[in-house]
């Protein structure tokens, strides 16, 4: 199929496509400017606005879109310079809350719709000093594999794994806990439901 | 450290609701980086070095909100609220340096069972709440009426206390809220 052809089938989509495509753009070129440890990857989609804040990193991968969802903005927070976000390709994350202060590994074509992502029990605030006793009791890496999907309202704390292709249904809570791939978790505490192929 | 839009930001708030309304008294250098919302009859009291805020991903806003003219909100010395909802009837108690991130804590249950006598007596069976020196209160988390934390308690994200008391120095989590480690 021609391109002019898909434009002329959907033309709204397509019209919200090249507003999102040019609104990614500016989005890159200021996180250029303020911040050098934010790296952003070609085609970056954002259907709204994207929040990053922080001193530490945050690699964003090629084609990702980023949208609004209970009209929540989607942001991404680093507490440490040590902290990590990293987000593969071509993923779709509506309404993304991101609190870093080890690691937060998201894998490719993931589908995220307003998940609050942490990876510590307690946010810091003004008052909390990071050093290594605190990080040892608190902070525990997340991931996130490949073609994972999460629904609405769901939560993802610290210590917890997604494997690939893994499934958490909405406004389930998921800590320290792993999802087997091809699996199904809900509730919360997120518990096993069934696989996600039907046989 | 503070800017000049959160300086003019806590004068405004404090001239409006301490002075024009009279419904909040601040304590010194209490700093306000938000939105600040007061309703209601009751009295309210905060300490000194408090700082009001955002959630940590900069939305939200804190409200303390009072229904009855009995009822009162009491925060201590160098207590962080991020956008915090309160809702009282009776009473609560904030202690000193703890940290509720955006969750909600209420002393009642603010209507009848009883559909006829739904928005009547709504004063019945209110309970206190008590929320203990450095605790903590997770994101998106609920402290219903009756709930007790005590000293140092660690309340994970998106949990519930139902009418319980929690002892010092524990952490608890889930839906109702249980213990997960005592120390």
């Amino acid at each position: 199929m021609n391109k002019l052809e898909k434009f002329l089938l959907d033309p709204v989509t397509a019209i919200s496509l090249i507003f999102a495509l040019i609104r990614g753009c500016l989005i890159k070129l200021k996180y250029r400017v303020i911040n050098k440890n934010i790296k952003i990857g070609s085609s970056l989609r954002a259907y709204s606005g994207l929040i990053i804040k922080g001193p530490g990193k945050v690699i964003i991968g090629d084609k990702v879109s980023f949208d609004l969802s209970f009209l929540r903005i989607s942001s991404i927070i680093t507490h440490t310079e040590n902290s990590v976000v990293r987000i593969g390709n071509a993923s779709y994350l509506g309404g993304i809350r991101i609190s870093c202060v080890d690691s937060v590994t998201i894998g490719d074509d993931v589908l995220m719709g307003s998940t609050t992502v942490m990876d510590s029990d307690i946010i810091p605030g003004r008052l909390t000093k990071i050093d290594e006793q605190w990080i040892n009791s608190n902070v525990k890496a997340v991931k996130i594999g490949s073609h994972v999907w999460t629904g609405a309202n769901s939560f993802v704390l610290r210590g917890s794994v997604l494997h690939d292709e893994a499934v958490l249904g909405s406004g389930s809570v998921l800590r320290e806990k792993e999802v087997a791939e091809k699996m199904l978790m809900v509730g919360n505490p997120a518990r096993k439901i069934s696989g996600t192929k039907n046989q | 450290m503070i800017s000049i839009r959160d300086k003019i930001r806590t004068w405004y708030y404090i001239v409006k609701y301490q002075y024009v309304f009279r419904k909040a008294f601040f304590g010194k250098n209490s700093v306000i980086k938000c939105k600040l919302s007061i309703k209601g009859p009751g009295k309210i009291m905060i300490g000194e070095n408090c700082c009001f805020d955002t959630d940590p991903w900069g939305n939200g806003y804190v409200t303390l909100y009072t229904h009855l003219k009995k009822a009162r909100i009491n925060i201590g010395n160098n207590v962080t609220l991020r956008a915090t909802r309160f809702g009282s009837h009776l009473k609560i108690t904030v202690r000193d340096n703890s940290l509720i991130e955006s969750a909600s804590v209420f002393d009642s249950d603010f209507h009848n069972v009883d559909y006829e006598n739904r928005d009547k007596d709504f004063n019945q069976n209110d309970r206190k709440v008590t929320i203990g020196q450095g605790a903590y209160v997770g994101c998106e988390s609920l402290c219903s009426k009756g709930s007790e934390l005590g000293s140092n308690v660690v309340m994970l994200p998106v949990s519930v206390t139902g009418t319980k008391s929690f002892p010092d120095n524990s952490k608890i989590g889930g839906f109702p809220a249980r213990i997960l480690r005592e120390t």
